[in-house]
């Protein structure tokens, strides 16, 4: 509480400094390799039937994100919708299921597979300093399949990003996110980030793990 | 300035939710496509032999569209029949088929019985025999299921399938 108090205060005597941003809109898009998931095209890009591996096609290569936010003063506020590739939906909605013909026995579901959005939905701050842009936010995540097959609330992030403007309506920079199950679970999870105990400390860089968005937006 | 930020904001946010189909149907053509395809799946059963011989075998296709839905056909022969030949048409974009049958008793199966074996991983897959996955299916094309008895254990297996190209 006490710091809480403190950063608020901080913040209070910055307003005057110029640190903050001006009120504007932001739109972008960011662009992720899928090898910083994990993946690789052969693991996207299924074979044909005679065993071939397919040409692999941009969304078997990239994760692209479209980017929307408004700032004024110190607050900043998101929403940013990750595309997902038909491979990315089936991957997340296939496993084991409850048998509905035996409650008492489990069956694999195949997955959908269809195109969607993931949303982040995001609130926080944003600082300038010259030419430098620093943002941190954290929101909640909605998934949406291709003609609201599923729509679900999925767990909560945390995103940190830094942007270069070189042009005064332009700029690049990177965006780290960071996904967890819940609210209670990322807070546990910054906390013990900065534990004395490196093992926690440890623990906790283990369990943040954020996924590099590199980000170019229009400032307007 | 502010309000008219908020509000060119606000109509950005409710034209991505009403367009999201609309652009996924842009990134990903496939889904966008409401042309259809049709399918003709021919069970070549003549190779059948059962004891006794007038039992009827059901046969299920699953034709698994990626998205939507499921369509599931249900094919029924008797044994001596030369073969089957059923038309679907389906939307233009990946599927799966699946060809299932159950163990021929009296040809009888419960609605629900298929869904053991549909799944391609589950336990009692072996009776899911062959699937085969087309991309950008033609008009025209053909799916042969031939269809061979095992001696042993009376199942009805489905073998290779064949898709020869349309052209």
């Amino acid at each position: 509480m006490k710091k809480c108090f403190l950063i608020l205060l901080a913040l209070m005597l910055m307003l005057p400094t110029g640190l903050f941003a001006k009120e504007e809109l932001e739109l972008g898009i960011e662009l992720t390799p899928i090898g910083a998931i994990g993946k690789s095209s052969e693991d996207t890009n299924p074979q044909d039937i005679d065993g071939v591996q397919q040409e692999p096609e941009f969304f078997d290569n990239w994760l692209l994100s479209l980017h929307s936010a408004y700032s004024w003063d110190f607050w900043y506020a998101s929403v940013d919708a990750v595309v997902m590739a038909p491979w990315m939906i089936r991957d997340m909605t296939s496993g084991m299921i409850t048998d509905p013909d035996d409650p008492s026995d489990e069956i694999y579901f195949p997955g959908i597979y269809a195109p969607g959005f993931l949303f982040f939905f995001d609130g926080g701050g944003k600082i300038e300093i010259g030419n430098l842009v620093g943002i941190g936010e954290i929101g909640f995540n909605w998934l949406y399949i291709y003609k609201g097959m599923w729509k679900a609330s999925l767990g909560t992030n945390l995103r940190l990003g830094l942007r270069y403007k070189f042009t005064e309506n332009m700029s690049v920079g990177l965006t780290g996110t960071a996904i967890f199950p819940n609210f209670a679970t990322m807070f546990r999870t910054i906390g013990d980030s900065f534990d004395t105990d490196p093992l926690v400390r440890q623990d906790a860089a283990d369990r943040m793990k954020f996924i590099p968005m590199f980000a170019m937006t229009l400032h307007l | 300035m502010r309000k008219a930020i908020i509000v060119i904001f606000t109509i950005f946010i409710i034209l991505g939710f009403t367009g999201c189909d609309a652009m996924l149907e842009g990134f990903f053509p496939e889904f966008g496509d409401e042309a259809t395809a049709t399918l003709e799946i021919y069970a070549d059963v003549s190779n059948l032999r059962a004891n006794p011989a007038n039992l009827t075998v059901p046969l299920y296709i699953i034709i698994e569209e990626q998205a939507p839905g499921t369509k599931i056909l249900r094919l029924e022969f008797k044994v001596g029949d030369d073969n089957i030949q059923k038309t679907v048409t389906v939307p233009r974009r990946d599927y799966k088929v699946w060809a299932v049958a159950d163990k021929i008793t009296d040809g009888d199966i419960d609605a629900g019985d298929y869904s053991n074996y549909a799944y391609y991983y589950d336990t009692k897959a072996d009776k899911t025999l062959d699937i085969c996955r087309l991309s950008d299916p033609d008009v025209g094309d053909n799916i042969f299921v031939d269809i061979t008895l095992t001696e042993d254990t009376n199942y009805v297996y489905y073998n290779r399938t064949d898709i020869p190209s349309s052209n």
